[in-house]
């Protein structure tokens, strides 16, 4: 039975049009596929440099203690949640519970995912209090024939806020989220997503505003040869005077796809909404595809929602001037495209973190060109 | 220094370069005066080795080495420098990060070793200081917010770090105010040097005041049709290009 197939089987909502442009084959590749059961994971090497700070570390879904410095920070297994809307949240669900309560973590924690082989499904549920900072960066890492599949429900009490930062890394198989965000009053989320490794991404994301709350959502795709990504988000502002962002950079090579369908609800009475998307994609080769599928719904008065999405090339005229001063056409072109994602990093105000998902980013860049 | 043989170049099939000559030897200033249309920034682009402009026939030397067989950044390697009409504004990519890594890039390309950090910035210092323009310039994105004046002074300051053995202008004097224009013009006097030579395009006779050119080339339609000392830019301003025409 394949993917799409089983989702239909265990009867799961799933609306299709969210699902057009994705790519299961590589998830599914990996249901017959199994774990390589490293004997001593270690989170050290995906760690970012001068990050300090509580260290989880998981391998194929599963929370590894022993390897762990979780410090203030608490794991739960085993708790029950609402792991929110999606098909594939439900799936992992089935799977693994992970709760992680991150107030009063205080310094940013790093949760370090590595997969063997076969299936890993993570549900995790971050949990910020009230008017309290929690800082996650996630990074995955491993590869093989693996589908990693993270159900993840982030709540944030008033006047709290979550900052969270997610470094796809693995070097093959499928890679997928769903990630259900409620916000109260005056909570603050913002994420930055590097995508770049394994075969396929899907991020879908839900987040759920109250008043005067606001999410920032920014990632950046770099895919090349037959890699295929797709963000599915949603945002719906349910309070008086929230705002939210959405700013994705994408670089195409190959045959490869990167897709984006982001929709923003307005609802009634949602006045004083301010919702941005600013979508950018950059093709380098004329194989490579790149979608963007705005989507507004608005049902208050006095809100302001602006959308922009381009396609284009690498600027014509930059190349030739860069060349012209000296630089090579490769170094010319990796320039320029680094500058065109860092865009999507702008908000990371930790020069660590801001460097290292640049070198990432650098890295990504360097296969695709 | 630059040697042009009957060169023919175009864009895109179409001519526009048909059979032009030209002899610039080591240490001299030369400049090339046209009309609108007539070839100028096609010409700058042809020598740089933009592509889409293509040399169909004739021949370019720089100090004897066949030009035309290069890519644009071993041309500047072997010491062109093009300042454009319409200097290119790059988002994200800081003016000085940029000219660092052009300078880095050409002295790697003729095998010499990197410019020390400490040696780049005092370099880039002084000139952002000669030619008028903020360290805060220097770090911003390249060319970005820039005014039109500002943007030509950014040209001049990479000329003067990346000392090219050839200099190729196009009409850097346009839309400069008249202290800028000095500012320009005080610059390029002080990079004459016996070894390094100029091609000052341009439309108007404003720069050669205070740029004294060795020559004055006139180009109309794709060819020099007249070359005279520098009285020809006089004679140009008084009579216009029509008058001129032989
Ligand atoms: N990319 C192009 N494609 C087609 N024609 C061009 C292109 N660039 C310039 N031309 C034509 O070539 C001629 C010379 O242009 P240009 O070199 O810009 O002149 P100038 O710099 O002397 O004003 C003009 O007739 C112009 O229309
Ligand atoms: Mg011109």
């Amino acid at each position: 039975m394949t993917l799409p197939q089983r989702l239909d089987e265990l009867n799961l909502p799933r609306r299709h049009e969210d699902w057009r442009w994705t790519d299961l084959s590589a998830a599914e590749a990996a249901l017959s596929a199994s774990p390589a059961n490293d004997a001593a994971p270690d989170a050290t090497p995906y760690l970012i440099d001068g990050i300090e700070g509580p260290v989880l570390l998981f391998v194929d879904g599963k929370y590894v203690e022993a390897a762990s410095r979780p410090g203030p920070v608490r794991v739960e297994k085993g708790v029950a949640h609402d792991a929110g809307n999606g098909p594939l949240a439900e799936i992992a669900a089935q799977h693994s519970l992970h709760k992680i309560s991150l107030s009063g973590s205080g310094q940013r924690v790093q949760i370090v995912h590595i997969a063997t082989g076969g299936q890993a499904h993570l549900d995790l549920q971050y949990v910020v209090a009230a008017g309290e900072t929690a800082r996650v960066v996630e990074t995955y890492a491993g590869g093989g024939e693996s589908w990693v599949n993270l159900a993840l429900s982030a709540s944030v009490a008033e006047r709290g806020r979550l900052r969270r930062a997610v470094r796809i890394l693995q070097d093959a198989g499928a890679w997928t989220e769903t990630v259900n965000g409620h916000l109260a009053a005056d909570a603050h989320y913002g994420s930055v997503s590097l995508i770049g490794a394994a075969a396929a991404v899907r991020s879908e994301y839900d987040f759920v505003l109250g008043d005067r709350a606001h999410a920032q959502v920014d990632g950046t795709m770099v895919a090349g040869a037959r890699q295929h990504f797709d963000i599915v988000g949603r945002i719906r502002h349910q309070g008086v005077g929230g705002s939210s962002g959405q700013t994705w950079r994408s670089v195409v090579a190959g045959r490869a796809q990167a897709s984006f369908a982001g929709r923003i609800e307005v609802a009634r009475g949602a006045r004083q909404t301010d919702a941005n998307e600013d979508v950018k994609a950059i093709l380098l080769d004329r194989t490579a595809t790149a979608n963007a599928k705005p989507e507004l719904e608005i049902f208050a008065d006095d809100v302001k929602c602006a959308h922009g999405a381009t396609v284009g090339e690498l600027d014509k005229r930059a190349l030739f001037y860069m060349e012209s001063r000296g630089l090579p056409p490769e170094r010319a072109r990796q320039l320029l495209t680094e500058a065109f994602v860092a865009d999507a990093f702008e908000a990371v105000e930790n020069a660590d973190l801001r460097a290292a998902l640049g070198e990432d980013a650098r890295r990504l860049l360097e296969r695709v060109r | 220094m630059l040697k042009i043989e009957d060169l023919h170049a175009g864009v895109e099939g179409t001519e526009i370069i048909k059979g032009l000559s030209l002899d610039l030897p080591a240490g001299e200033v030369h400049a090339i005066m046209g009309p609108n249309g007539s070839g100028k920034s096609t010409l700058s682009y042809v020598l740089s080795g933009r592509d889409g402009y293509e040399a169909t026939a004739g021949s370019v030397t720089l100090d004897g080495e066949d030009l035309l067989s290069m890519e644009a950044h071993e041309r500047a390697a072997a010491g062109l420098f093009l300042g454009l009409q319409y200097p290119v504004e790059i988002p994200g990519v800081s003016n000085v990060n940029f000219l660092r890594t052009a300078l880095n890039a050409q002295r790697k390309l003729r095998g010499e070793d990197e410019i020390s950090a400490a040696d780049f910035l005092r370099e880039t210092r002084k000139e952002a200081e000669a030619f008028d323009l903020s360290m805060d310039h220097m770090k911003r994105g390249v060319n970005v917010g820039f005014s039109g004046g500002e943007k030509k002074r950014n040209e001049m300051i990479q000329m003067a770090v990346l000392k090219p053995r050839l200099a190729l202008l196009d009409e850097t004097d346009s839309g400069l105010d008249i202290d800028a224009l000095r500012v320009v013009a005080d610059g390029i006097n002080r990079m004459r040097s016996p070894d390094r030579s100029f091609l000052l395009i341009t439309h108007y006779q404003r720069l050669l005041d205070y740029v004294k050119p060795d020559k004055v080339h006139v180009l109309q339609d794709g060819r020099i049709t007249r070359t005279g000392g520098p009285e020809l830019a006089a004679e140009l301003e008084r009579e216009g290009y029509v008058g001129i025409a032989a």
